[in-house]
């Protein structure tokens, strides 16, 4: 397949399976309710009663923001370091997740959706993980490696140029640089997946397999990656567009972007969803 | 003539053509027709700087009128360059960084020195022998940031003494405000300028020279500056005042002779790369020097002080000097930037600044409006620090908020906005300790952390606050007032409060007047915290009246309390600082009608009750405001009828904003 097929079968796939992407939503929506809504609690519980929350509706307010976080501040750091924590369990429950979903759409085992779901999440949970763990380590090195020296370099070179302009380009250049990599990395990553999927390798072997077919199709990976993470980038701007237009101040207005805000966050796994689609059909080509 | 007579002649008229390229004429005219000032001084000053060696060579001539009723029988004169000298000045001791960055290690020709290689009297001759370096602060012995001379002959009172010093001076690669990065300069208290001879509170004259301090700025007396700079072609000069003549010398340096009047100090800045642009507002004209990645920025600085130009003529006086100059660093040489020289400013932004953050429009009126207080009032910096920083924060945030919009004056981005004035308060009140020490005090009592939110932020919420209570029409004539009275004048604290009570006693009521003037003094000379809540707000239905009444029997009755009782209703407020002001209570009932209430505040809480009212749905205090000084507005009031719309609104941004990062971080998952 070409890669605007491959990007209609993707978005075919990940439509039709709508069931599994509503699993991970829901999943997903749960943990971050608990930490959102004890935000709720906790300002209605520190200003709740006061006049001033009133001017929270129409719109942003700093000084009722400022005036709460000095006085109740202390109320809100608690809820900061669980983030600390729910991060790091989230990330390993998504190798969970995640593989469900790509499992789903790799196609190979049978039964309902959401059994394959289940039932490819647990089967491939620990092969995964180790992929997994393999690029997070990666990604820290290629963190390290770009954005630590960028870094450190950003006071010393404005010395350097004339302006501040080189510096801005500097950082810029090696931020476009930093994605490109992250891409690459997302790119083998799902190529590793669809490899143990299909071939039932061991991890090692799967890694390699995926590298070669990420050189090998790399086009086609790029384009499916804009596809999708384009329509999620489109999604949410679309979002803050239509939010600084209409502004968010009233009760119905509320309502109708919370609707919003939850069916852009459901766009968001289905183009994760189709994305996983149009590789591991690459990967099937071959099979 | 003989033909070799007028060859010489000839040639000698070539070459003064050839030498000297004179101005088409002067940037503006500096000359007053009557003097502003008292002008106890007068420097002229003749400086090459010599880029190479980053050092500037000078000759100096100082006219030291006595102003006082006694013989001067010494000189003090700052000599600020020496603060950066070595790590064991009182300006560098105890830091390795300012302003957020590390200045050490540096090579020995990046730290700055200023020397006087020596010093004549008129009529007595040299007096070089008699320097020698004073701490009258500190005294800490490495600190050179004063020099002492005897005279050998005393100063009589209203005469007029004229001193020639030759001096040398390092410009230190910036630390602070003044010196070079790469070929940008920033030449600020870079000349030997002789302190204030003053009579101090006790009716005693003598010098007010403080050494330079971290947290301490300037302050010198009224005089007539002519300044004769020479530098490399190369470079793009502005200067305090006008340029009245440039030429071309020998060398194929240029020196340009810059003159003002009336004006407690001089500076100038020089870099190749500026590009000027011009604007003239009525009388005054604005020079801007800008490098060119800042370009696209300077028609929002033109605007922005030409409003500031309009304003402070309305509300306060009219700005008298011919000319105001500013200087927009390299973002390399930002540490000379955000600084008030006498029509000079040095303002700051970055490359690309959006539209939405008024950082660069922020500064410059902040910057020009220290030509006021600063410039004119020129009170003793050192000393009180909040007379001038805390007025001019004053009106920084009216002229932002005036020009830009109420709650989105200083950011309006992406989302986010809020005005200067909310900014100054919340600096204030959410100082860590506000009872930290008071305002009035010298500068070298604070330390990096409390003098921006005491000296600024809390003036100016004060300030505010008194406007909110009296009005701004009679703010205006206070101030209006206060600057007519002391312009050039050095006025202190105590002639600020003066003035406050004078304009107060006209309000009609003599002991709100009172009232608002103590505010403002505790806000200055007293560490307290003012903050009131209401605490609880309550309805009930009262039991009927039961029980025995009357006194003795046969007389007395028995009710059995049946029936309704009356209808209370309660409004509990408590002052929960340290600092008493009455304040307003607006209570609001079940049926839309109002009742305005006012507490002294004496008490630690007061109970307010209500009898066959309505229910009570909100109760506020100081509903509209005025006390900017309150460090929490959120406790001011409770509503039984909350409208918690805000409050579900952020909490599902939070929840939505959670799942994208989710959503994200999972991507190699």
């Amino acid at each position: 397949m070409n890669a605007s097929e491959l990007i209609r079968y993707g978005f075919a796939t990940g439509v039709r399976q709508w069931r599994p992407a509503l699993i991970v939503y829901f999943v997903q929506a749960a943990m971050a309710f608990i930490l959102g809504m004890q935000i709720f609690e906790v300002m209605n519980a520190s200003i709740g009663q006061s006049l001033e929350v009133a001017k929270l509706l129409k719109d942003y307010d700093h000084t009722v923001w400022s005036d709460f976080l000095k006085v109740h501040g202390a109320s809100v750091t608690p809820l900061i370091g669980q983030l600390r924590w729910i991060l790091p369990v989230w990330l390993v429950f998504s190798v969970f997740l995640n593989g469900g979903l790509m499992s789903g759409v790799a196609g190979k085992q049978e039964g309902s959706e959401s059994m394959r779901f289940w039932l490819g999440a647990s089967r491939y949970f620990f092969s995964f993980l180790k992929i997994s763990v393999f690029f997070w380590v990666l990604l820290l090195f290629w963190t390290l490696l770009i954005l630590g020296p960028t870094v450190m370099a950003i006071m010393p070179s404005l010395q350097y140029f004339d302006s501040e302009r080189g510096m801005l380009l500097m950082v810029f250049g090696m931020l476009l640089l930093y994605a490109l990599g992250v891409l690459w990395l997302f790119l083998w990553s799902l190529a590793s997946r669809c490899d143990v999927i299909y071939n039932e390798t061991s991890v090692s072997r799967a890694l390699k397999n995926g590298w070669k077919k990420l050189f090998q199709h790399k086009w086609s990976y790029i384009a499916l990656c804009i596809a999708f993470t384009g329509i999620q980038v489109l999604t949410v701007g679309f979002y803050l567009g239509l939010k600084q237009w209409t502004g968010n101040g009233s009760l119905t207005l509320i309502f109708l972007y919370f609707i919003f805000q939850q069916s852009a966050v459901i766009i968001r796994i289905q183009c994760r969803q189709m994305l996983y689609a149009g590789v591991c059909a690459i990967s099937r080509a071959k099979h | 003539m003989f033909p070799s007579m007028n060859g010489r002649i000839i040639s000698g008229l070539i070459a003064l053509v050839a030498l000297s390229v004179v101005h088409a004429g002067a940037q503006c005219d500096p000359f007053f027709p009557k003097a502003l000032s008292s002008r106890i001084t007068g420097y002229e000053i003749r400086a090459a700087l010599n880029d190479a060696q980053h050092q500037i060579e000078a000759t100096e001539v100082i006219r030291f009128t006595n102003p006082s009723t006694e013989p001067v029988s010494e000189l003090r004169i700052y000599l600020y360059l020496n603060a950066f000298k070595n790590s064991e000045s009182s300006f560098l001791k105890g830091t390795s960084q300012i302003f957020g960055q590390s200045y050490i290690p540096r090579k020995a020709e990046n730290w700055g020195w200023l020397e006087v290689e020596k010093i004549e009297q008129d009529g007595v001759g040299d007096i070089s022998a008699s320097r020698h370096f004073v701490q009258p602060d500190d005294h800490n012995p490495a600190d050179e940031s004063v020099m002492e001379v005897k005279l050998a002959k005393a100063i009589q009172p209203g005469e007029t003494a004229v001193f020639r010093l030759k001096w040398k001076s390092q410009m230190p690669e910036t630390i602070a405000r003044c010196g070079h990065s790469k070929d940008f300069y920033m030449f600020s208290h870079w000349f030997p300028q002789l302190g204030v001879y003053e009579e101090d509170l006790d009716g005693k004259w003598g010098w007010n020279c403080h050494q330079f301090f971290r947290s301490t700025e300037f302050f010198a007396d009224f005089g007539v500056y002519d300044v004769y700079l020479t530098t490399d072609a190369k470079f793009v000069v502005g200067a305090s005042g006008c340029m009245l003549s440039d030429s071309l010398q020998a060398d194929g340096r240029i020196t340009r002779h810059f003159h003002v009047e009336d004006v407690i100090d001089f500076a100038w800045s020089a870099y190749p790369h500026f590009m000027v642009q011009e604007e003239q507002w009525k009388n005054v004209k604005i020079r801007l020097l800008i490098p060119p990645e800042h370009l696209a920025l300077a028609p929002r600085y033109l605007h922005a002080l030409s409003y500031a130009l309009d304003y402070l003529e309305k509300h306060v006086g009219p700005y008298p000097y011919p000319v105001i100059t500013v200087v927009d660093p390299p973002f390399h040489g930002l540490r000379s930037g955000l600084m008030e020289y006498p029509t000079l400013i040095t303002v700051g932004t970055f490359y690309g600044m959006p539209d939405g953050l008024r950082m660069t429009e922020s500064l410059i009126v902040h910057e020009f409006t220290h030509q006021y207080f600063m410039g004119m009032l020129a009170s003793n910096e050192k000393e009180e620090a909040w007379l001038d920083e805390g007025f001019v924060t004053y009106f920084e945030d009216r002229i932002i908020d005036a020009a830009y919009g109420d709650k989105r004056g200083l950011v309006d981005f992406m989302g986010y906005h809020f005005d200067n004035r909310e900014l100054t308060r919340l600096e204030y009140t959410t100082m860590a300790n506000p009872r930290e020490g008071i305002t009035a005090r010298p500068g070298w009592f604070f330390s990096d952390h409390n003098y921006k939110p005491l000296i600024y932020s809390k003036t100016a919420t004060a300030l505010r606050s008194v406007q909110q209570l009296i009005g701004e029409p009679l703010m205006d004539r206070i101030l209006q007032q206060y600057f007519e009275s002391w312009k050039f004048k050095h006025p202190r604290g105590r002639d600020f409060m003066g003035a406050l009570k004078t304009g107060l006693a006209t309000l009609p009521d003599s002991s709100y007047a009172a009232q608002v003037y103590g505010l403002f003094e505790k806000s200055v000379y007293q560490a307290l915290v003012l903050d009131y809540a209401v605490a609880h707000i309550g309805n009930e239905i009262l039991p009927a009246p039961q029980g025995v009444f009357g006194v003795q029997k046969p007389d007395s009755s028995y009710l059995p309390g049946t029936g309704q009782g009356q209808h209370y209703a309660r409004v509990d407020l408590q002052r929960k600082g340290d600092w008493i002001f009455p304040v307003e209570l607006l209570v609001t009932f079940a049926d839309g009608s109002t009742r305005t209430l006012y507490w002294s505040g004496e008490e630690g809480s007061k109970v307010f009750e209500f009898y066959d009212t309505p229910d009570i749905v909100s109760a506020q205090v100081d509903p509209q405001y005025k006390i900017a000084l309150d460090a929490d507005w959120n406790n001011n009031s409770i509503t039984l009828k909350p409208e918690d719309g805000g409050l579900w609104k952020y909490a599902f941004k939070a929840a939505f904003w959670l799942q994208n990062l989710f959503q994200t971080l999972s991507i190699l998952s």
